[in-house]
């Protein structure tokens, strides 16, 4: 037993807990109400996912992964139907994200993120990869999710697949040239999906992929939005303004700063050293997860782990490109930062599991 | 599966990282200042005060444009009781049916701006919008003011309204600066107009500092001197804290009131010159419908100083009540009268001199040497053949001076006959005519000096010796407006050409040219010109006020060649001895210079000396 907590990676969780408290620092200073002059309350309800994803987490590394690996294919179709039932439910805000379970809104794409890993491991870890053909089940694995994120809408999403299939191919030993084929093969997929698309979706892919058919209030909601980020970003300077004294934050002028936009709340407040630290943080969870997976001899851990790492830095580097002007607005939030419950807990689970392929990897 | 690649993915994994990394260095620490200096500015609040428009003053001080404070009536539809409608109405001595029109006016502009709102949301949505996003549009829009009731004169009831506002809820009062026109139409086309800026003009006026809603100058001294009379707008900067009350004055620019402007006109010399050429117009225009003659459409009156030029009265009639201008535009501008045109520098078809021009004629004859100050002619009232070029009396032996106290067309016919169309040409032009006088108002026209070289280009024919005869008499293809012919006179008074000007205040230099023509030439026809007002055939005889004070004068009675009748002049310089004022009178197809547009003339002297006083 004691073996089993040696083995535990204390410095993975040490990262994890830090930047989910440092998030939760700073969503309470995003929160700030100039007009009542109050916190909203988004700050202590974070801290109460954040202690239940943590319970989460610590029972995900008592239970046996390989365990979960069975019922991979299980939970993947479960997730799908939670995907289907989603969109059945009315828009919030133009879009249907979240099945409404009283206290708490559950994010199903999120829960969904997690059971593709499981299953794309599985199956990749139990198949073989030699001939093209091989590729279809890993492709369909990805693309039906994807196609029921994206009919959301979800682009941001949707497309987080993509890098997370390749970096599992990848870690297969997929062959270049393979890969390469399968490159060109979905671009020019695209369009011919599209006609089937009903208008109203048409519409949406166009402006959003275009960006050049926005109406002019959209667009100019997107630009003040990536507008109002940057100037909070800059001028936070070398050492910040301070923890609770961002006056871009403070005056309320960044939206959705409590979740898309946490990252230049950090950037405003810490300044340089503090964002780059927090990069680091992510980065060390990052490296350290590639390690579990270099460790492990387990192939589906190993698969795992690198779907994990692949997932969560993806979004890392969007929603941070996102703030500082590199990359469009995608609606993907930075994982254990941003406000919400449901991928807090979910990330933290993942994270759990990746805990557990690094703890087990010598106990088989 | 190896190691190799995971490694690999490892370090693909740092790149965009320190990408980031780098953006951030680059974002935060090299551009960070200008960032900051973003930030900064987005708290700052800015107001701008407008500034108040300079006024136009008369002479004398007394306001013909100026901007004062008054008050628009608002409503706030979703705040609105019945109990404040009446209160309301009763307050500022409004009907209530009237008020409920405009209510209901108001609604209904709601109901179209949120329909507006409406439709471009669901354009943009791509779907039907929730009854929740209707309802906010709707009470976005019956939340806030909209203007009921503009200009309203009980300043006492608008008072009370804004001091007490819980008691007239829905209702509210806006202040906002107001241009009147006291004199109403008084010098209305001198004075000019304003207007909203236009879409197409926008853009450049933005860069000279004008907001979309500014009002701008467009016609007369308003328009002229528009750099002049806005002023330049204040700005105030706050900091927005915590309180964001505005109460951290960052910056404080007061507004720049605009500079008032003071004209050369009296407004009571304008004044009794605008009544005695309406009252001529009546006259005229009921002695032409008793003669079954078109009415005649207008007049025009001048006075000028003649040795500064400045311009005491510009008087033209029609014309319209300035503060209506903008309500009365469609049909002023489609008028048969053309209220819009100042006929004193314009007209919808430029009138001929007539006789006044004799004396440009008479001084071209003596200063090239053609007449001779004893030159006797005889007219037996037609210059060859009974029926060609007829004069208006049998004069029998005429001199120089008697032509001109009598008018004798005559006389005139010969000299053009001997001079050369090219030397009276040149002299008429010497006086001013056919070019611009540069007063500052705006389509002022040139008129029109003929010569050969323009009636070969201009008619395309050759011109021929009666072209000659009629310039002589002031007919003919020669156009004129009245200011010129003021101009004249006072050239005749003293010699010199003067410069008309409206605006007056320091720095501003008379211009003036010497005219070429020698002072004893002048005399002579200055003596004529005191006969027509003195002597027993003078032409201008009868008009008493002339003769009371000293006038010397020329009337003209210009054939228009049309059914409707002759333009009646009369134009002189006051007193004899040391003139100080010249003027031109004109009433368009109103018949004889003398007895039409004489009286106009005298009672015109009456006021201007009334009140000129000793100095200059």
């Amino acid at each position: 037993m004691s073996r089993f907590w040696s083995r535990v990676d204390w410095v993975f969780l040490a990262l994890l807990v830090a930047i989910v408290g440092f998030g939760i620092a700073n969503i309470r200073s995003a929160s700030w109400l100039p007009r009542t002059e109050t916190y909203a309350g988004f700050a202590v309800r974070q801290i109460f996912w954040a202690l239940i994803g943590l319970a989460v987490l610590f029972f995900t590394l008592f239970l046996h992964y390989r365990r979960l690996g069975r019922f991979a294919y299980a939970l993947y179709g479960m997730g799908l139907v939670l995907l289907a039932v989603t969109l059945l439910f009315p828009e919030v805000k133009g879009a249907r994200r979240w099945i409404p379970l009283g206290i708490l809104n559950l994010q199903t794409s999120e829960l969904m993120k997690v059971f593709v890993l499981l299953a794309l491991a599985r199956h990749l870890s139990t198949n073989d990869l030699g001939r093209l053909v091989d590729y279809a089940v890993p492709i369909l694995l990805v693309l039906v999710p994807m196609a029921l994120v994206f009919l959301q809408p979800d682009f941001g999403m949707a497309a987080l697949y993509i890098p997370v299939l390749v970096a599992m191919l990848l870690a297969r030993g997929a062959r270049m040239r393979h890969l390469a084929i399968l490159a060109v093969a979905g671009a020019s997929a695209i369009p011919l999906a599209y006609p089937f698309l009903k208008p109203h979706q048409k519409a949406r892919i166009r402006s959003y992929v275009l960006q050049a058919e926005r109406s002019e209030t959209e667009r100019q909601g997107d630009a003040y939005q990536v507008d109002q980020a940057k100037i909070a970003v800059g001028s936070g300077g070398l050492l910040g303004r301070g923890w609770g004294k961002g006056t871009q934050t403070r005056m309320g002028y960044i939206p959705e700063d409590h979740n898309d936009f946490i990252f230049a709340v950090v950037c405003e407040e810490w300044g340089f050293l503090g964002a780059s630290l927090l990069l680091s943080l992510y980065l060390g969870v990052f490296l350290l997860g590639l390690s579990a997976a270099d460790q492990t001899r387990d192939p589906f851990g190993r698969l795992f782990a690198v779907g994990v790492v692949a997932v969560y830095a993806t979004q890392v580097l969007v929603n941070a490109g996102m703030n500082l002007g590199l990359v469009p607005i995608t609606g993907l939030t930075l994982p254990l930062m941003s406000y919400g419950g449901s991928s807090l807990v979910t990330t933290l689970a993942a994270f759990g599991l990746l805990m557990n392929v690094k703890v087990r990897r010598a106990i088989e | 599966m190896s190691r190799r690649r995971i490694q690999v993915l490892g370090a693909g994994l740092l790149v965009p990282f320190l990408l980031l990394a780098g953006r951030l260095f680059s974002m935060q620490v090299v551009s960070g200042p200008e960032y900051e200096l973003a930030a900064w500015q987005r708290l700052q609040r800015t107001t701008y005060v407008a500034p108040r428009r300079g006024a136009i003053l008369d002479r004398k001080g007394r306001p013909l444009a100026a901007s004062e404070p008054g008050f628009d009536l608002a409503v706030v539809p979703a705040e609105l009781t019945d109990i404040s409608l009446d209160r309301v109405a009763g307050m500022l001595g409004v009907d209530m049916e009237e008020l409920r029109a405009r209510l209901a006016e108001v609604e209904s502009k709601i109901a179209g701006e949120v329909e507006r709102e409406l439709a471009r949301s669901r354009r943009e949505a791509g779907s039907e919008l929730s009854p929740g996003m209707v309802k906010k549009v709707k009470s976005h829009h019956r939340g806030r003011p909209w203007l009921l009731w503009p200009d309203l004169a009980d300043v006492e009831a608008c008072l009370e309204i804004y001091v007490h506002p819980d008691r007239y809820p829905g209702f509210t009062i806006q202040g906002r600066a107001i241009r009147r026109y006291p004199e109403k139409d008084l010098a209305c086309h001198v004075v000019g107009h304003l207007s909203k800026i236009y879409q197409e003009e926008y853009e450049e006026l933005r860069l000279a500092g004008y907001f979309l809603d500014d009002l701008v100058g467009r016609s007369g001294i308003e328009g002229i001197l528009e750099d002049r009379l806005r002023g330049t707008r204040g700005m105030r900067v706050t900091k927005r804290d915590r309180r964001n009350d505005g109460s951290g004055r960052v910056y404080d620019e007061s507004p720049r009131t605009g500079e008032d402007v003071r004209l050369a006109l009296d407004i009571e010399m304008q004044r009794a010159a605008e009544v005695s050429l309406d009252r001529a117009l009546e006259r005229a225009r009921a002695f032409a419908a008793r003669t079954g003659r078109e009415p005649p459409a207008g007049g025009a009156a001048v006075v000028l100083d003649v040795r500064t030029g400045e311009v005491y009265v510009l008087a033209t009639t029609p014309r319209y009540d300035a503060n209506r201008f903008a309500k009365d535009y469609g049909a002023l501008s489609t008028d048969p009268a053309f209220p819009l045109i100042d006929r004193a520098v314009a007209a919808h078809r430029l009138p001929q001199p007539g006789s006044v021009f004799k004396i440009v004629a008479a001084i071209a004859g003596l200063e090239t040497g053609v007449l001779s100050l004893g030159d006797i002619r005889h007219c037996r009232g037609f210059l060859h053949q009974p029926n060609r070029f007829k004069c208006n009396a049998v004069h029998g032996d005429v001199d120089l001076e008697l032509a001109i106290e009598a008018s004798c067309n005559v006389y005139f016919y010969a000299l053009g006959e001997e001079i050369t169309p090219e030397d009276l040409a040149r002299w008429a032009r010497a006086f001013g005519f056919g070019e611009r006088t540069g007063i500052e108002v705006d389509r002022e026209l040139a008129g029109l000096v003929p010569d050969p070289a323009w009636k070969a280009e201009a008619v395309g024919e050759p011109w021929v010796p009666a072209d000659s005869r009629y310039l002589a008499i002031g007919q003919g293809y020669l156009e004129v407006t009245p200011l010129q012919v003021a101009r004249f006179m006072a050239a005749v008074a003293t010699g010199r050409l003067v410069t008309p000007r409206l605006v007056i205040g320091p720095g501003r230099p008379v211009e003036s040219r010497p005219v070429g023509a020698s002072e004893s030439t002048l005399e002579v026809v200055r003596r004529g010109m005191r006969r027509v007002v003195e002597g027993n055939r003078g032409t201008a005889r009868r008009i008493e006020a002339l003769a009371r004070f000293h006038a010397s004068a020329k009337t003209g009675t210009a054939e228009t060649g049309t059914s409707e009748g002759d333009h009646a002049w009369i134009a002189g310089f006051a007193p004899r001895s040391d003139p100080r004022i010249a003027f031109a009178v004109l009433i368009e197809n109103a018949g004889h210079g003398g007895e039409v547009a004489g009286p106009v003339a005298g009672e015109i002297l009456e006021a201007v000396f009334a009140r000129l006083g000793d100095g200059r």
